[in-house]
Order: structure tokens, then C-alpha cells, then sequence
């Protein structure tokens, strides 16, 4: 049980995963495509640079 | 005889005809109670004769074995009998194979007649003694109930069942074959509409078959066996919630098990769990507790008053229907109820009866509820207990007649008849005395609608006394009975909750207190579910949605709860068992540490395949958000009973700037969310699945505590996230005062009127005046008048919820008092004298939205 609580306070604090999940929708090619024009899309601008790259 | 019995008989006779002589000009509620309270004529056969001949009303209240053996001699009177006697009699009447006989003799209806026959459910063996027509008939009917038990008892029965008996059982549905000896299955082997059910490779292809025709059009489901409803639901859950509701009644009438799958808060309020429920009362006690309890489905209520009373919410309100399906459970299954949740005992023990009836028809039904309670009691104590307490029953039934109107449970918030949650605690009528016990009743009976502070103190006084001496530690509540929901939330086995907490929840009356009380009362399960509270907390943090997600879903997991038990596990084994404690339901049924270990591949190629074979965008949108979120995208995909927010609801009320200003999320956090709306504000499935082919492809280990972390800050804010983005009055008054362009405003007898040009903003407005549902939205969409609030207030229970397409919210749904919700102004197309006045008499200003709103 104490591995599992341990493991549980560790996984909170990793934003790992959040930040695979952004990765992996800046590389969708037709993300770009799709949301260009959106306000919100834009609010992600920073890292418009990745994926024209 | 000696001379001391023959004086005692004489004595006996002598008394028995005292009492009869002095029920002579007593009307029917007289009779019942002189009755009730001489506890010695009740087992004076002089007495009881001439009552069964004489009073018929009476006979429902005589002892059980008197009623049936004078029913069974005179079958015309059977209809007088108690439900309990006249079920005894029945079941004695299938074991004899005597029922068809005599039941020509009852003139039953045929609701009665059917029900009577479903006791064949609990007699298997007695099926087997029936022929012919009676036979046909049986499995007819008790198929039509409940097919799967049905097939039940064809199985337990099959090496008694005779050539000629199949020809019968076979005429209801061929279905039946699969569980015949070889030669009856060679008999009819040739014939296709039997082979398909025999054994073997027809019934594989066949089975295969049928599920392809289904996958490609659902619509074909209803005509399908039920037995491959069911092997379709198995290997596509989520379409569960895509059926109509009269084959959804039937699935889980076939299989309970398919619950897990069942978006149930959809269905609180629908025929489909009373058809459930009403089919499982006449079953054995343990699936009784299965469906009940185990699957939350009929947990005791904390409170009988109805809350909404148009509502048939099951899972909050004591709706009439389910007072009916407790009252009709049999006294030792109700006693095993009462085990497990005291409050059981008090639905099985009030009046039921129409509003329309006349005062007198009210009081009869009162004392036969009066009746019912004290052979509960005896039952339940033994005679020794019963003697001393009969008599304070009885007072609370004659204080509920003197006051039969004001008193009627339904309407009372705090009805007397919660005093039963005291009188069938055990721990409190065993630990102390029948006098104390007479006292508090006493005193709860004489204060109760009396404003009067000294006996309410000195009724809280002696609960607390009666309850520390039932729990062995010092109890001292400031509430009175009736605001405490269960008295057993101070049982010691409940100590690992935190005692607010559960105080907090038990001001609630939906909560599955039933089920949680059954879990710490066996200790296996009590240990596996500390530890299963304890995850989930540590994720969640201990609150109500914690507990009661904990409470729903332990049946489903503790199995891998058990088989984990003390054994050590590896990092990929804990990251798999905490995703899968997370979810709900366990439906990939992880049982074992094996099983476990592969869980997260499982669980993607399960996805993967659900994917493939279903095309519809809204499906595949929960599909996605419950693997990646654990959460389901509508309500559609959601499988708890408390609604949880879900990411559409999110998506919804989360504005990126307002989060972002809010300071709540790290700036990955905002980021993701700004991804999951921008993800699912369209209906792409190709955008969908090359999201999931990348995080796929990147060989991430998800981390689902992160990314519940970001929903639960959410979760916990969305009232500040509400809040800050709706317009108030104040903010209304500062653009008028910056810029009359924007805004104008005018009186109109006293009242403020504000119109706008060219503005547009979110207000949260009422949704149906019923102070619980609030809508937020752009004051250009608001078509029709409602109120307008400047704030919600943080001091209630606020939830996200689903209406249509739209996210509304609900605001204290389940709390009596404390609903501090205030309009603030009236938002109006037309301004009418009567909107002026209703603004003038409650201090309202209007939003004029006629012209000017763009």
C-alpha cells in the first residue's frame, strides 16, 4: 500500500504525460490546418513554431 | 385435566370472551387497536376464531400460522389474508403441486396470479412436479419475468424432466434445448430453429453471425435471443447506453451484471430500474442484496419526506413505488435488509396509501403498517424484547392517527416515523433500557411540532446517551434525530472516515450509506476497502465524490483488491492498478495480479477494437476522453451514479483567459486544456485518432493521476470559474457610468432597466425556477424571461449536469434549507405590468433584451 500512496504523490507532481499529450497534438498535421484561425488556437502560439517545423 | 388447568382454561375462556363482548359497538380502527394493544388475546384461539369469522379486516393482523390454517380451510377468506400468510400458504400449495387446484377458488387477478407463480423462482425443484398445460404455463410466465433465471431452473432441474415435459418447456422457446439430455437434443436436431441453440459449431457460427448483423445495425438487437443481446453488450459495452429502455429492462432483468456498463443516473428516473427491481423482490435474499445493495440500486433512505414530489428519482426520493417494492419483500429478507441498514426497517414499516382515500380508509392502512411493524419487531428481537417495547410501537402509530394528515410521511420533513431508526438499532435497544427508550420516545413525540426548546434539548440529550451507550463512546450531536439520516454513521467500523466528512454526508439522503455499512460490516471486505478508499482519496482527496465513487464501484473491484492483498508489485503493476482502480466499473474484469500486469495493453487494444467497430463521432469522443482522462466526454459515456462533471461540461464553462487570470493550472496544465478544447470542438474522428496514433507512437506511459489532477482543480474552482466570467448588476452600473453608449438605463415606476447596443455577455440566470437548475450562457441566447444572479454562491453543492446538448448547473439539489440563491434582476424580451410588479415587491431590476443585443 505505502508503494502505491508513495507512487500516487509522485505521479501528481509529473507532468510527463500533459506535456506528451500537447506534443502529440502539435504533430497532427492537420491540427494547424484546422484551428488556424481560432482565437484559442492562438493562445497556443508559442508553440505554433513546432509544428510548422 | 387437572384442577389448576381446567381453572386456567376457565380463566382463559373467561377473558377471551370479556374481550370479545367489548369490541361490541367499536368501529373498525377501535377493534384494530383494542386488538393491537392486549398482547395476550393474540394467542387466545377463542379470540382469534371468532375475529377471523367476524372482523375480516382483522384477519391480515392475526398470527401467520392462524391465518393459514384457517385460510386453508376456507379459501373464500383468502383474500383477507396478510400478503406474508397468503405467499406461505402459496409456497405450501407449490410444494404439494396443489396451487392450480385451488387457486380456481381465489379469483386472482392476473398481476396477483403471475406473482404467485414467480415463487417457482425460489421452488426450482417444484417446477419439476408440474405436466402438461401447467408446465407450459409456469415456464411461460416465469420466462416472460425473468428469462434468465428461468434458464436457471430448466438447468437445475434438467435430470428430472421427462420426454414429454420437454415437448412443453421446448413449445415456450427452442432457447431452452441447450440445456437437454443428448437424445432430446438429437430429437430435434434437424430442425435449424433448435440446432442454432445446440452446443457445439452451429451455435458458434451462429452466434457470430448474429453479432455482425448487430454491430452493422443495432436496430436488429430487439429481435435477437436474449442471450445474444447479452454476448453483444459483452463485447461492446458502451453501446449499453445507446438501446432503448424496454431492452435495457430486459438485459439487465437477464443478466444484473451488465449494470457496471449502464450510465445509471440516466435511468434514476425511468421505468427501467423499478422494472428491476420489482422483478428481483420474490428472488433469494442474496440476489436481493446484490441488486439493492451491493449494486446500490435500493439503498435505505436516511429520509422518507419526498423532496420533489413529481420527482421519481430513485436515488434520493421515497418514491410510493419503492415503498411498495420494500413492503413486499418477505419478513426474513427484510430482517437481512435491517442487518445490513437499519433504515430499512423504516420504509418497510409506514402506511402506504393513496391520498385520495377517506380519514377512516387512512387509519386502517395506519394500523395494519401498525400491525406489520410489531410482527417485524417480534421477528426480529424475539418475544421476550418484543413484550417490553409492543406498547411503545403502538404509541407511535396512535400519535400518528390522532394526527393521520399532518403527520403523513411523505409531506413531514421530519416524520415520526423515524423514530423506527432508533427502535430497530440493535446496538441501541440492546444496550439500553426499554424505559429510556419508552422516554425518548416520549418526549420526541410530545415536543415534535411544538416550538418548545426544553424537551427538544432534552430529546437531543437522550439520543446522545442512548447512541453513546449503543457505540460505546461519547456522542454528543447538537442535532436532533431527525436531522441525522443514519444513526449508524458512529459505528466504530466506519472510524477510517473522517467523521465530518461523514457527518457532512449524511445530511444527504441520495447516499449509498446502505451499501457502505454492508462493506464495514464484513471485515474482508472492510479491509479491501480501506485500502481501496485510501487510493482513491489520495488521488481525489477525501470528499463526497470520493467516497461514494469508492462506494459504487468496490463490488467491481475486490477481486484484484483481494488477490493483491500483501503481495508486491512492480512500478508498471502500481501505474496499472491505480488507472484501473480509477475507472469505473472494471470493465476489462481484472481479477488477478496477472491480469493486472497486462492491463494497460489490454485496455488500448480494447479501445482499438471499440474504435474500429463504431463509426459514430460522440461515441468515439468517449471512447477517447474516458482512455486518456478517465473521464467520459457527455453523459452518455458516464457510468457512476453521482453525475461527475464531464469534459464537455468542462469544455463548456472553462474559459482559457478566465483560467488563465484564475492562476489554478500550471501554465501545461492550461496548455492541455486549451488542447482538449480545441479537440473536441469538432466532430472529427480522423483528428481524433491521429491524436491517439501519436501518443501511441511516442511510447508514453500515461500518467492518469496527472491528468485527473488538472480536472479536479477545475473541479474544485468551477464555481470561482463561473463566477468570474458572468456580468453582474455592479459590472452593468460601471460600463453605464463608463460609457451610456453601451448601455442605457431608465426607471420605470421605481425599477431599474438596463438595454444594451451592440453587447453581449454571459449571465447566470434560473434554468426552471425550481432553485436547483441554473443555466449560463450568452445573454443573446437567453429566448425566454428568467432570473438573473449576480454570483453563485459558494456555501451549497454545486454540480456541472447535462440538458440536451447544453451544460446547466445544479445548485443545493439535495438540501432542504440553506438555499441561499437570490435573484438579483428579471432578463426579459417583454416588460409586462406583471414583471414590474413581481421586480418592485422583491427589490429586482430587468434586463431588457427587446432591442440591442447583438
Amino acid at each position: 500500500m505505502k508503494k502505491i500512496l508513495d507512487m500516487i504523490s509522485t505521479l501528481k507532481k509529473d507532468n510527463k504525460t500533459i506535456i506528451e499529450y500537447i506534443n502529440s497534438f502539435k504533430q497532427i498535421p492537420k491540427t494547424y490546418e484546422l484551428f488556424q484561425n481560432n482565437p484559442d488556437f492562438e493562445k497556443l502560439k508559442d508553440d505554433k513554431k513546432n509544428i510548422d517545423e | 385435566m387437572s384442577l389448576l388447568d381446567d381453572l386456567k382454561n376457565r380463566s382463559y375462556q373467561k377473558k377471551g370472551k370479556a374481550f370479545i363482548n367489548s369490541l361490541t359497538g367499536k368501529n373498525e380502527t377501535e377493534v384494530k387497536q383494542m386488538y393491537l394493544d392486549n398482547k395476550d388475546m393474540q394467542s387466545n384461539e377463542i379470540v382469534l376464531s371468532h375475529l377471523f369469522f367476524n372482523y375480516t379486516f382483522l384477519i391480515c393482523m392475526l398470527p401467520l400460522e392462524f391465518q393459514k390454517t384457517m385460510i386453508n380451510s376456507n379459501l373464500s377468506m383468502f383474500n383477507y389474508g396478510s400478503p406474508e400468510a397468503k405467499k406461505s400458504l402459496v409456497s405450501d400449495w407449490l410444494k404439494d403441486n396443489k396451487f392450480f387446484m385451488n387457486s380456481k377458488n381465489l379469483n386472482l387477478d392476473t398481476e396477483e396470479y403471475e406473482s404467485y407463480i414467480c415463487m417457482y423462482f425460489n421452488q426450482p425443484n417444484d417446477v419439476a412436479k408440474l405436466f402438461m398445460d401447467d408446465l407450459y404455463k409456469v415456464i411461460e410466465i416465469l420466462s416472460s419475468h425473468d428469462m434468465k433465471r428461468t434458464e436457471d431452473i430448466i438447468n437445475s432441474i434438467k435430470d428430472e424432466l421427462t420426454e414429454r415435459q420437454w415437448d412443453f418447456i421446448l413449445k415456450v422457446n427452442p432457447i431452452f434445448i441447450k440445456y437437454a439430455n443428448q437424445d432430446i437434443q438429437n430429437k430435434y436436431s434437424d430442425s435449424e430453429e433448435y440446432s442454432k441453440y445446440i452446443s457445439g459449431e452451429a451455435r458458434e457460427k451462429y452466434i457470430k453471425n448474429q453479432l455482425e448483423k448487430v454491430s452493422s445495425d443495432i436496430s436488429l438487437m430487439k429481435d435477437m435471443p436474449i442471450d445474444i443481446q447479452k454476448e453483444f453488450i459483452i463485447s461492446s459495452p458502451y453501446m449499453i447506453n445507446y438501446i432503448d429502455e424496454d431492452l435495457l429492462t430486459e438485459l439487465l432483468k437477464y443478466d444484473i451484471e451488465l449494470l457496471k456498463y449502464v450510465n445509471i443516473s440516466s435511468f434514476k428516473n425511468t421505468e427501467v430500474i423499478y422494472n428491476v427491481l420489482e422483478n428481483v423482490v420474490n428472488n433469494d435474499i442474496n440476489e436481493i442484496i446484490n441488486v439493492f445493495v451491493d449494486k446500490c440500486l435500493l439503498n435505505a433512505k436516511g429520509k422518507l419526506f419526498r423532496y420533489d414530489k413529481n420527482s421519481n428519482n430513485i436515488s434520493y426520493q421515497t418514491t410510493k413505488r419503492l415503498v411498495r417494492i420494500i413492503q413486499n419483500l418477505s419478513i426474513d429478507n427484510i430482517i437481512s435488509l435491517i442487518n445490513i441498514d437499519v433504515n430499512y426497517a423504516v420504509t418497510y414499516v409506514v402506511p402506504l396509501y393513496n391520498e385520495n382515500i377517506d380519514r377512516s380508509g387512512k387509519e386502517s392502512i395506519a394500523l395494519e403498517a401498525n400491525s406489520r411493524c410489531l410482527n417485524l419487531f417480534k421477528a426480529y428481537y424475539g418475544e421476550q424484547i418484543y413484550a417490553k417495547y409492543y406498547k411503545i410501537i403502538n404509541k407511535i402509530y396512535n400519535e400518528y392517527i390522532s394526527n393521520i394528515e399532518k403527520y403523513d410521511w411523505a409531506k413531514d420533513y421530519d416524520s415520526i416515523m423515524d423514530l423506527f431508526k432508533v427502535i430497530f438499532n440493535k446496538n441501541i435497544v440492546l444496550k439500553n433500557s426499554p424505559e429510556k427508550l419508552s422516554v425518548f420516545v416520549g418526549i420526541s413525540l410530545f415536543y415534535k411540532g411544538k416550538e418548545n426548546n426544553n424537551t427538544q434539548s432534552a430529546s437531543i440529550k437522550l439520543l446522545n446517551e442512548l447512541l453513546s451507550n449503543a457505540y460505546n463512546k461519547k456522542i454528543s450531536l447538537e442535532n436532533e434525530m431527525y436531522d441525522i439520516m443514519s444513526l449508524e454513521i458512529f459505528d466504530n467500523r466506519l472510524s477510517f472516515i473522517n467523521q465530518d466528512l461523514l457527518t457532512d454526508i449524511s445530511k444527504y439522503n441520495y447516499i449509498n450509506m446502505s451499501t457502505l455499512l454492508y462493506i464495514v460490516k464484513n471485515e474482508e471486505y472492510r479491509s479491501l476497502f480501506v485500502d481501496y478508499y485510501s487510493i482513491l482519496s489520495k488521488i481525489g482527496g477525501e470528499n463526497k465524490e470520493t467516497l461514494l465513487t469508492a462506494i459504487e464501484n468496490f463490488t467491481y473491484y475486490k477481486d484484484i483488491l483481494k488477490d493483491i492483498k500483501d503481495k508486491e508489485l512492480s512500478n508498471d503493476e502500481c501505474n496499472n492498478l491505480i488507472r484501473l482502480l480509477v475507472s469505473s466499473g472494471n470493465y476489462l474484469n481484472v481479477k488477478t495480479k496477472d491480469e493486472l500486469s497486462a492491463y494497460d495493453i489490454n485496455l488500448l487494444k480494447r479501445l482499438l477494437s471499440d474504435w474500429t467497430n463504431n463509426n459514430d463521432e460522440v461515441i468515439r469522443k468517449n471512447l477517447i476522453c474516458n482512455y486518456l482522462f478517465n473521464k467520459p466526454y457527455n453523459e452518455k459515456g458516464d457510468t457512476l451514479w453521482l453525475e461527475l462533471s464531464t469534459v464537455k461540461n468542462y469544455c463548456d464553462i472553462c474559459d482559457i483567459d478566465v483560467i488563465n487570470d484564475l492562476n489554478i493550472l500550471t501554465d501545461a496544465e492550461l496548455k492541455l486544456l486549451n488542447v482538449i478544447k480545441l479537440l473536441f470542438s469538432v466532430n472529427d474522428s480522423e483528428l481524433l485518432i491521429a491524436f491517439l496514433d501519436s501518443i501511441v507512437n511516442s511510447k508514453i506511459e500515461i500518467n492518469i493521476v496527472s491528468v485527473m489532477n488538472l480536472f479536479n482543480k477545475l473541479k474544485k474552482y468551477k464555481i470561482d470559474i463561473i463566477n468570474n466570467q458572468i456580468v453582474s448588476l455592479d459590472d452593468i452600473e460601471n460600463l453605464y457610468e463608463s460609457s451610456t453608449d453601451a448601455v442605457t438605463k431608465e426607471d420605470m415606476e421605481g425599477v431599474t432597466i438596463y438595454k444594451f447596443n451592440n453587447q453581449d455577455f454571459k449571465v447566470l440566470s434560473s434554468f426552471s425556477n425550481d432553485g436547483v437548475h441554473y443555466d449560463f450562457k450568452y445573454i443573446s441566447e437567453i429566448t425566454k424571461n428568467c432570473y438573473g444572479y449576480n454570483k453563485l454562491v459558494k456555501t451549497g453543492s454545486v454540480r456541472l449536469s447535462s440538458f440536451e446538448n447544453d451544460t446547466i448547473i445544479k445548485f443545493n439539489k439535495d438540501r432542504k434549507t440553506n438555499n441561499k440563491m437570490k435573484p438579483d434582476f428579471i432578463i426579459t424580451k417583454k416588460i409586462t405590468p406583471d414583471i414590474i410588479t413581481l421586480c418592485k415587491n422583491n427589490n429586482l431590476s430587468v434586463i431588457d433584451i427587446v432591442e440591442g443585443i447583438i
